[in-house]
Protein backbone atom coordinates (compact mmCIF):
# COMPACT_ATOMS: atom_id res chain seq x y z
CA UNK A 1 0.00 0.00 0.00
CA UNK A 2 2.95 2.52 1.02
CA UNK A 3 4.81 1.69 -2.45
CA UNK A 4 1.10 2.59 -4.32
CA UNK A 5 1.13 5.59 -1.97
CA UNK A 6 4.56 7.06 -2.86
CA UNK A 7 4.63 5.97 -6.67
CA UNK A 8 1.20 8.05 -6.83
CA UNK A 9 2.98 11.01 -4.90
CA UNK A 10 5.78 10.75 -7.54
CA UNK A 11 3.72 10.86 -10.42
CA UNK A 12 2.52 13.66 -8.88
CA UNK A 13 5.48 15.57 -7.92
CA UNK A 14 7.26 14.95 -11.12
CA UNK A 15 4.17 16.19 -13.12
CA UNK A 16 4.32 19.63 -10.58
CA UNK A 17 7.99 19.74 -11.64
CA UNK A 18 7.57 19.59 -15.43
CA UNK A 19 4.40 21.68 -15.75
CA UNK A 20 7.09 24.73 -13.47
CA UNK A 21 9.66 24.21 -16.03
CA UNK A 22 7.14 24.37 -18.95
CA UNK A 23 6.18 27.43 -17.26
CA UNK A 24 9.83 29.12 -16.90
CA UNK A 25 10.25 28.32 -20.38
CA UNK A 26 7.00 30.63 -21.45
CA UNK A 27 8.41 33.31 -19.07
CA UNK A 28 11.76 33.59 -20.92
CA UNK A 29 9.85 32.89 -24.01
CA UNK A 30 8.14 36.42 -23.53
CA UNK A 31 11.41 37.95 -22.15
CA UNK A 32 13.13 37.05 -25.34
CA UNK A 33 11.54 38.92 -28.02
CA UNK A 34 14.10 40.47 -30.28
CA UNK A 35 14.28 43.94 -28.55
CA UNK A 36 16.31 45.19 -31.93
CA UNK A 37 12.98 44.16 -33.91
CA UNK A 38 10.87 46.02 -31.40
CA UNK A 39 12.76 49.33 -32.02
CA UNK A 40 13.45 48.91 -35.60
CA UNK A 41 9.62 48.73 -36.34
CA UNK A 42 9.46 52.00 -34.03
CA UNK A 43 11.98 53.67 -35.94
CA UNK A 44 10.09 52.80 -38.90
CA UNK A 45 7.08 53.94 -37.91
CA UNK A 46 8.53 57.41 -36.41
CA UNK A 47 9.99 58.03 -39.48
CA UNK A 48 6.85 57.44 -41.58
CA UNK A 49 4.52 59.29 -39.25
CA UNK A 50 6.92 62.47 -38.96
CA UNK A 51 7.44 62.51 -43.07
CA UNK A 52 3.57 62.13 -43.38
CA UNK A 53 3.03 65.36 -41.07
CA UNK A 54 5.73 67.23 -44.21
CA UNK A 55 8.77 67.16 -42.14
CA UNK A 56 12.07 66.57 -44.18
CA UNK A 57 13.54 63.19 -44.44
CA UNK A 58 16.51 64.95 -42.24
CA UNK A 59 14.18 65.84 -39.50
CA UNK A 60 11.91 62.52 -40.05
CA UNK A 61 15.66 60.33 -39.56
CA UNK A 62 17.08 61.99 -36.69
CA UNK A 63 13.36 61.72 -34.71
CA UNK A 64 13.80 57.70 -35.67
CA UNK A 65 17.00 57.52 -34.36
CA UNK A 66 16.32 59.45 -31.40
CA UNK A 67 12.96 57.30 -30.83
CA UNK A 68 14.94 53.93 -31.18
CA UNK A 69 17.17 55.00 -29.07
CA UNK A 70 15.11 55.79 -26.03
CA UNK A 71 13.49 52.59 -27.01
CA UNK A 72 16.02 50.78 -26.33
CA UNK A 73 17.12 52.57 -23.43
CA UNK A 74 13.90 51.61 -21.72
CA UNK A 75 14.27 48.00 -22.47
CA UNK A 76 17.65 47.56 -20.75
CA UNK A 77 16.30 49.90 -17.60
CA UNK A 78 13.12 47.04 -17.52
CA UNK A 79 15.90 44.09 -17.82
CA UNK A 80 18.25 45.92 -14.84
CA UNK B 1 22.77 130.29 -48.77
CA UNK B 2 22.33 129.69 -44.75
CA UNK B 3 18.85 128.31 -45.08
CA UNK B 4 20.02 125.81 -48.18
CA UNK B 5 23.22 124.71 -46.23
CA UNK B 6 21.24 124.00 -43.36
CA UNK B 7 18.33 122.11 -45.55
CA UNK B 8 21.05 119.83 -47.60
CA UNK B 9 22.33 118.95 -44.26
CA UNK B 10 18.98 117.58 -42.76
CA UNK B 11 18.37 116.09 -45.70
CA UNK B 12 21.75 114.31 -45.98
CA UNK B 13 22.38 112.88 -42.68
CA UNK B 14 19.83 110.21 -42.35
CA UNK B 15 21.95 109.15 -45.77
CA UNK B 16 25.25 108.90 -43.28
CA UNK B 17 23.61 107.77 -39.84
CA UNK B 18 22.52 104.15 -41.92
CA UNK B 19 26.01 104.00 -43.84
CA UNK B 20 27.49 103.76 -40.26
CA UNK B 21 28.34 100.45 -39.05
CA UNK B 22 25.46 99.10 -37.33
CA UNK B 23 25.03 95.62 -35.22
CA UNK B 24 22.44 94.22 -33.38
CA UNK B 25 21.84 90.91 -31.24
CA UNK B 26 17.93 89.70 -30.91
CA UNK B 27 17.26 86.57 -28.46
CA UNK B 28 14.26 84.82 -29.53
CA UNK B 29 11.98 82.39 -27.46
CA UNK B 30 9.15 79.84 -29.03
CA UNK B 31 5.77 79.41 -28.11
CA UNK B 32 3.36 76.41 -29.06
CA UNK B 33 -0.33 77.59 -30.22
CA UNK B 34 -1.86 74.99 -30.52
CA UNK B 35 -2.16 72.60 -27.47
CA UNK B 36 -0.12 69.65 -29.63
CA UNK B 37 2.62 70.33 -31.76
CA UNK B 38 2.45 67.20 -33.90
CA UNK B 39 -1.28 65.78 -34.49
CA UNK B 40 -1.52 62.60 -32.44
CA UNK B 41 -4.72 61.26 -35.44
CA UNK B 42 -4.38 57.62 -36.75
CA UNK B 43 -1.72 56.44 -34.32
CA UNK B 44 -3.76 54.65 -31.37
CA UNK B 45 -3.37 51.32 -33.02
CA UNK B 46 0.65 51.42 -32.53
CA UNK B 47 1.03 52.65 -28.50
CA UNK B 48 4.69 52.57 -29.23
CA UNK B 49 4.27 55.34 -31.88
CA UNK B 50 1.73 56.76 -30.11
CA UNK B 51 3.68 57.14 -26.75
CA UNK B 52 6.57 58.62 -29.11
CA UNK B 53 4.44 61.33 -30.64
CA UNK B 54 3.19 62.63 -27.11
CA UNK B 55 7.01 62.40 -25.75
CA UNK B 56 7.53 64.99 -28.96
CA UNK B 57 4.73 67.02 -28.02
CA UNK B 58 5.52 66.90 -24.14
CA UNK B 59 8.99 68.06 -24.91
CA UNK B 60 8.21 71.02 -27.05
CA UNK B 61 5.77 71.91 -24.36
CA UNK B 62 8.38 71.40 -21.56
CA UNK B 63 11.32 72.48 -23.30
CA UNK B 64 9.05 76.36 -23.75
CA UNK B 65 10.66 77.53 -20.34
CA UNK B 66 14.54 76.62 -21.64
CA UNK B 67 15.41 77.07 -25.36
CA UNK B 68 16.32 80.21 -26.37
CA UNK B 69 18.12 81.66 -29.83
CA UNK B 70 20.13 84.49 -30.60
CA UNK B 71 20.44 86.51 -33.94
CA UNK B 72 23.56 88.43 -34.21
CA UNK B 73 23.71 90.32 -37.39
CA UNK B 74 25.61 93.46 -38.89
CA UNK B 75 24.85 95.04 -41.95
CA UNK B 76 25.92 92.64 -44.43
CA UNK B 77 25.67 89.03 -42.62
CA UNK B 78 23.46 87.64 -39.71
CA UNK B 79 24.16 84.49 -37.91
CA UNK B 80 21.78 82.12 -36.25
CA UNK B 81 21.86 79.58 -33.08
CA UNK B 82 20.58 78.08 -30.37
CA UNK B 83 21.56 78.98 -26.67
CA UNK B 84 23.72 76.58 -25.02
CA UNK B 85 21.65 75.50 -22.50
CA UNK B 86 23.55 73.41 -19.52
CA UNK B 87 20.04 71.50 -18.17
CA UNK B 88 19.43 70.08 -21.57
CA UNK B 89 22.71 67.82 -21.03
CA UNK B 90 21.27 64.55 -19.33
CA UNK B 91 17.95 65.31 -20.26
CA UNK B 92 17.04 62.93 -22.75
CA UNK B 93 13.53 63.86 -24.23
CA UNK B 94 14.54 67.68 -24.48
CA UNK B 95 16.64 66.24 -27.68
CA UNK B 96 13.12 65.92 -29.21
CA UNK B 97 12.41 69.50 -28.97
CA UNK B 98 15.44 70.56 -29.99
CA UNK B 99 15.48 68.48 -33.26
CA UNK B 100 12.46 69.98 -34.02
CA UNK B 101 12.82 73.40 -33.28
CA UNK B 102 16.17 72.85 -35.63
CA UNK B 103 18.32 73.50 -32.54
CA UNK B 104 21.31 71.54 -34.55
CA UNK B 105 21.49 73.82 -37.02
CA UNK B 106 23.28 77.44 -37.05
CA UNK B 107 22.19 79.39 -39.75
CA UNK B 108 24.59 81.90 -41.59
CA UNK B 109 23.48 84.25 -44.56
CA UNK B 110 25.99 86.76 -45.98
CA UNK B 111 24.13 89.91 -48.59
CA UNK B 112 27.53 90.63 -50.12
CA UNK B 113 27.70 87.21 -51.27
CA UNK B 114 24.49 86.70 -51.68
CA UNK B 115 25.20 83.19 -50.12
CA UNK B 116 23.42 80.94 -47.33
CA UNK B 117 25.08 78.49 -45.20
CA UNK B 118 23.43 75.97 -43.00
CA UNK B 119 25.58 73.99 -40.78
CA UNK B 120 23.75 70.57 -39.38
CA UNK B 121 24.82 68.60 -36.76
CA UNK B 122 23.89 65.17 -37.39
CA UNK B 123 24.58 63.24 -34.10
CA UNK B 124 27.98 64.14 -34.35
CA UNK B 125 28.58 64.22 -37.83
CA UNK B 126 28.63 68.06 -39.13
CA UNK B 127 27.59 69.08 -42.84
CA UNK B 128 27.24 72.79 -44.05
CA UNK B 129 24.84 73.34 -46.54
CA UNK B 130 25.25 75.96 -48.81
CA UNK B 131 23.28 77.54 -51.21
CA UNK B 132 22.48 81.33 -52.66
CA UNK B 133 20.89 83.59 -50.80
CA UNK B 134 17.49 84.86 -50.09
CA UNK B 135 15.19 82.67 -52.36
CA UNK B 136 11.78 83.52 -50.30
CA UNK B 137 9.49 84.83 -52.18
CA UNK B 138 7.40 87.30 -49.70
CA UNK B 139 4.00 88.70 -49.87
CA UNK B 140 4.06 92.21 -47.75
CA UNK B 141 0.83 93.32 -46.44
CA UNK B 142 -0.13 96.50 -44.62
CA UNK B 143 -1.42 94.65 -41.60
CA UNK B 144 0.70 96.36 -38.31
CA UNK B 145 0.93 95.51 -34.97
CA UNK B 146 2.79 96.86 -32.46
CA UNK B 147 5.99 94.40 -31.32
CA UNK B 148 8.17 96.11 -27.58
CA UNK B 149 8.34 100.00 -29.11
CA UNK B 150 8.30 98.52 -32.94
CA UNK B 151 5.99 98.77 -35.48
CA UNK B 152 6.02 95.27 -37.44
CA UNK B 153 4.04 94.11 -40.87
CA UNK B 154 2.81 91.62 -41.95
CA UNK B 155 4.49 89.24 -44.70
CA UNK B 156 3.57 85.78 -46.05
CA UNK B 157 5.49 83.43 -47.92
CA UNK B 158 4.61 79.52 -48.67
CA UNK B 159 7.52 77.01 -48.17
CA UNK B 160 7.34 73.73 -50.15
CA UNK B 161 8.93 70.48 -48.72
CA UNK B 162 9.77 67.66 -50.36
CA UNK B 163 9.31 63.88 -49.12
CA UNK B 164 8.90 60.77 -49.74
CA UNK B 165 5.17 61.13 -49.26
CA UNK B 166 4.48 63.93 -51.24
CA UNK B 167 4.98 67.77 -51.76
CA UNK B 168 3.58 69.46 -48.91
CA UNK B 169 3.19 73.69 -48.48
CA UNK B 170 2.92 75.48 -45.63
CA UNK B 171 2.33 79.34 -45.02
CA UNK B 172 5.00 81.19 -42.10
CA UNK B 173 4.44 84.21 -41.54
CA UNK B 174 6.94 87.22 -40.69
CA UNK B 175 6.16 89.92 -38.75
CA UNK B 176 9.21 92.52 -39.62
CA UNK B 177 10.34 95.95 -38.59
CA UNK B 178 11.48 98.79 -41.16
CA UNK B 179 12.29 100.59 -38.38
CA UNK B 180 15.26 98.19 -37.62
CA UNK B 181 16.75 98.35 -41.69
CA UNK B 182 18.69 95.01 -41.15
CA UNK B 183 17.45 92.04 -43.73
CA UNK B 184 17.39 89.15 -41.13
CA UNK B 185 15.15 87.01 -38.97
CA UNK B 186 15.28 83.54 -37.32
CA UNK B 187 15.63 80.35 -38.13
CA UNK B 188 17.50 81.69 -41.61
CA UNK B 189 14.48 83.37 -42.87
CA UNK B 190 14.73 87.10 -44.10
CA UNK B 191 14.89 89.36 -46.97
CA UNK B 192 12.79 91.69 -45.90
CA UNK B 193 12.69 95.54 -45.49
CA UNK B 194 13.24 95.25 -41.55
CA UNK B 195 14.18 92.95 -38.68
CA UNK B 196 11.97 89.93 -38.57
CA UNK B 197 10.78 90.06 -35.13
CA UNK B 198 8.32 87.57 -34.88
CA UNK B 199 7.46 84.46 -37.33
CA UNK B 200 4.33 81.88 -37.15
CA UNK B 201 5.64 78.59 -38.63
CA UNK B 202 3.18 76.09 -38.51
CA UNK B 203 2.13 76.30 -34.85
CA UNK B 204 5.47 77.37 -33.83
CA UNK B 205 5.71 81.09 -33.10
CA UNK B 206 9.22 82.54 -32.40
CA UNK B 207 9.13 85.88 -31.10
CA UNK B 208 11.69 88.33 -30.05
CA UNK B 209 12.12 88.81 -26.10
CA UNK B 210 15.22 90.90 -26.62
CA UNK B 211 16.63 93.30 -28.68
CA UNK B 212 19.52 95.26 -29.04
CA UNK B 213 20.82 97.60 -31.73
CA UNK B 214 24.67 99.28 -31.51
CA UNK B 215 24.62 102.02 -33.47
CA UNK B 216 28.53 102.35 -33.16
CA UNK B 217 29.66 98.72 -32.77
CA UNK B 218 30.25 96.53 -35.91
CA UNK B 219 29.79 92.63 -34.91
CA UNK B 220 31.91 90.36 -36.43
CA UNK B 221 29.74 87.44 -37.82
CA UNK B 222 31.25 84.48 -38.60
CA UNK B 223 30.48 82.07 -40.72
CA UNK B 224 30.39 78.30 -39.75
CA UNK B 225 33.13 76.43 -40.95
CA UNK B 226 32.70 72.78 -39.25
CA UNK B 227 31.69 70.18 -41.27
CA UNK B 228 31.53 69.07 -44.95
CA UNK B 229 30.16 71.17 -47.71
CA UNK B 230 27.41 70.33 -49.61
CA UNK B 231 24.68 71.61 -51.68
CA UNK B 232 20.96 71.57 -50.67
CA UNK B 233 20.41 68.22 -53.76
CA UNK B 234 23.62 66.46 -51.45
CA UNK B 235 22.56 66.51 -48.53
CA UNK B 236 19.45 65.29 -49.41
CA UNK B 237 21.07 62.57 -50.93
CA UNK B 238 23.20 61.80 -47.72
CA UNK B 239 19.50 61.80 -45.88
CA UNK B 240 17.95 59.31 -48.61
CA UNK B 241 21.09 57.27 -48.60
CA UNK B 242 21.05 56.77 -44.52
CA UNK B 243 16.79 55.90 -45.08
CA UNK B 244 17.97 53.30 -47.98
CA UNK B 245 21.23 51.97 -45.46
CA UNK B 246 18.29 51.54 -42.69
CA UNK B 247 15.28 49.38 -45.40
CA UNK B 248 18.26 47.10 -46.62
CA UNK B 249 19.03 45.92 -43.25
CA UNK B 250 15.50 45.73 -42.50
Amino acid sequence: MKKIILSLVFVFATGIVVNADSKVEKTNQIVSINPEDECSDLYFAVRDFILSQGFSMNTAIMAAIKAEEECFNEIIEIIE
Amino acid sequence: MKAINALLILLVTPFFMYSQSQSGKVIYEYQINDATYLKEQRINKNPKLAKTVQTINNSLRNAQSKIKFELEFNNNASRYSMQPVLELEGDRTTAYAVIFLNGNRVYYSSIRDNLKLTQVDMFGDNFIIKEKGNSFKWKTTTITKKIGNYTCYKATAVISTTNSKGVFNKEVTAWFAPQIPFNFGPKGYGGLPGLILELEEGTLRYYASNVVIKSKENLDIKAPTNGKIVSVDEFDQINQNLNNNRKKQK
